[in-house]
């Protein structure tokens, strides 16, 4: 005969005695985002300062958020003159600091690519049950002038072959008045959209880029999803490239 | 006989009240069953409400119970989530019971019988698990239906304000308009029905663990679509998982219950009494707890998380145990575990 007892409620109970100690893994789960500048010799003057300032922007609000703060892990790529790993790989984001921009030099975009490629397979922390969590899908930025002068063409092909694969999501970003649009298209990783490059375009940009990391960081944190997370819109100075 | 249940209820509407937290002490002759369901910290930082749902439900000799996640993409998950853990326990009765009777009388799977039929188990888990796929589009629909009158009823108390308050004449077609505009600016309470028109059960997306155990043969049964975890622990003190859930690559993403290819990802399986008698306890999580369990460092952490938890919940009375696990779900730290949090765990009196 099956005996049975119901027991619920909220009531605290003074006579409870000490708390449950049990080990938890101590692994975390990052949120991986990447930035792709385009800081060539286009970008001279105001849009490289606007940039700049978008950079301090862009970290004074994901700081701000305490989940995003937890699990944002951050790379800056430079494409301007030759492109460079500024961060030397992903940092957490407590520890970023938005490294200093000039601009000068060609658009190596393929060669910022391929450092994106390197990360992405060398950095990226896959689930082991024992060992790392595993990260959150990337969100990788990829702000450009629309003129990349070297052979961009085999490593975009790449990222667009992971993105389809879901290992990362990508957003391209055109900037300048005289961005050739089938330029853009052709170099378009995820989804695509155009600016003007005045200061206030860059803010809304960088605005957006915040809004889009800090809701993918709480979209994450929250529970799993059974489905893909759309982009939040984008203000209507950054318009979808169709 | 029916049967009895505990847990999380059935919410009948999107503005149901659902508890924070639901907790669970319970004695089935030589078992005991301890449970908690709490919100997580992203969920109250959000005032989003506890999207998890855990049920039991006993009758003779069986004792049945399931824990679910609703994915926080999906807008009404919660409700799935407390339909799926209810439906799929009293699915479960159903189909032993009609069984039972098929056999006219001789209860299936108990101890006296000599070689429990695994194959006739496994086929009850997968139709219950199927019924209760089809329960929530069912529940889809009926949602949907109560939102579109609910948005039709308010279209219409609108357009009559309006009406009255017109002094001048104005055409019907300027009514019609301006009623648009203001019920689109009612937010919350005028949303689409279900899935904007896609398939309703998006909106009830959930995960579905759930185990069935012959509380006198100890015979178990185990079925899961989507993350969480379904361990067991032998008198050794080894933790096993007793299912290796399909998962889809990305981190983060799920397969869930109420999508319409789900069975392609469910696994099922029987483990009979000469078997079970290996494992003491059985833990069911979501995947809020199953996330900070599973993951080094240390490399061994789910077995220090599996035999530490058996002996917390052995030193005290199921009621005490009761409040200190809920205690602990609420109040533990782990990196990035911000998830809603939902373990039951059944464990035999005796590690012998």
């Amino acid at each position: 005969m099956t005996d049975k007892a119901k027991a619920k409620g909220d009531s605290v109970n003074p006579a409870i005695p000490e708390p449950m100690r049990i080990s938890v893994g101590e692994g975390e789960r990052r949120l991986p985002v990447y930035l792709l500048l385009d800081t060539s010799g286009s970008m001279t003057g105001a849009p490289i300062e606007a940039v700049r300032r978008g950079v301090e922007q862009f970290k004074l609000d994901v700081q701000g958020d305490t989940f995003a703060l937890e699990t944002v892990w951050v790379g800056v790529i430079t494409v301007g003159g030759r492109a460079e790993f500024v961060t030397k790989g992903l940092v957490p984001f407590g520890q970023f600091m938005p490294p200093p921009l000039n601009a000068g030099g060609q658009t190596p975009l393929g060669q910022a690519l391929w450092l994106l490629i390197e990360s992405l397979d060398k950095d990226l922390r896959r689930p082991v049950k024992g060992g790392p969590k595993g990260d959150w899908r990337p969100l990788v930025f990829i702000l450009t002038d629309g003129e990349p002068t070297d052979d961009w063409r085999e490593p975009r092909e790449k990222i667009v072959q992971r993105e389809k694969a879901k290992i990362c999501k990508a957003v391209t970003v055109g900037c300048g008045p005289y961005i050739n649009p089938q330029n853009l298209r052709d170099i378009a990783i995820g989804e695509t959209f155009n600016m003007d490059n005045d200061s206030a375009s860059f803010r809304a940009l960088f605005d957006w880029m915040s809004t889009l990391v800090q809701s993918e960081s709480k979209s994450c944190s929250q529970t799993g999803r059974a489905t893909d997370v759309t982009l939040p819109p984008p203000p209507d100075l950054i318009q979808p490239t169709f | 006989m029916s049967y009895e249940s505990w847990g999380d209820q059935i919410l009948g509407e999107p503005e149901d009240e659902y508890p924070d937290e639901c907790s669970l002490g319970l004695t089935f002759g030589r078992y005991y069953l301890v449970g908690a369901s709490v919100r997580g910290r992203m969920h109250i930082r959000n005032q989003i409400p506890r999207e998890d749902a855990v049920a039991v439900y006993h009758k003779g000799d069986w004792l049945t119970f399931a824990v679910s996640d609703g994915v926080g993409s999906s807008k009404y998950s919660r409700l799935g989530a407390t339909c799926a853990v209810n439906r799929v326990c009293q699915n479960l009765h159903a189909q032993i019971d009609k069984l039972t009777t098929a056999r006219k009388g001789v209860i299936p799977w108990s101890i006296r019988e000599a070689s429990p039929k695994s194959e006739e188990l496994e086929n009850v888990m997968i139709e219950s698990m199927r019924n209760t796929a089809d329960n929530l589009k069912e529940y889809a629909e009926t949602l949907a239906k109560t939102l579109a009158r609910r948005e039709n009823t308010e279209k219409n108390e609108i357009a009559c304000s309006l009406a009255t308050s017109t002094t001048q004449e104005s055409d019907a077609n300027e009514r019609d308009k301006q009623t648009s505009q203001k019920v689109g600016s009612l937010g919350g309470k005028t949303d689409l029905p279900l899935g904007n028109g896609a398939t309703p059960s998006n909106d009830l997306h959930c995960t579905l663990l759930a185990f069935g155990l012959n509380v006198k043969s100890g015979t178990m049964a185990v079925a899961q679509v989507g993350d969480g975890l379904i361990l067991g622990l032998t008198g050794d003190l080894k933790a096993i998982p007793l299912i290796e859930p399909q998962m889809p690559g990305q981190t983060g993403q799920t397969y869930v219950i109420t999508q319409k290819d789900w069975e392609r990802y469910s696994s099922v399986k029987v483990i009979p009494r000469e078997q079970s008698k290996g494992y003491v306890t059985v833990y069911l999580m979501t995947d809020g707890v199953a996330d900070d369990c599973q993951y080094g460092p240390p490399e061994d952490i789910l077995q220090r998380w599996a035999s530490e938890m058996d002996s917390e919940i052995r030193k005290y009375d199921v009621e005490t145990t009761r409040e200190r696990l809920r205690r602990y779900m609420n109040d533990y730290q782990a990196k990035g575990s911000y998830d809603d949090r939902t373990l039951v765990a059944v464990y035999r009196r005796s590690r012998q």
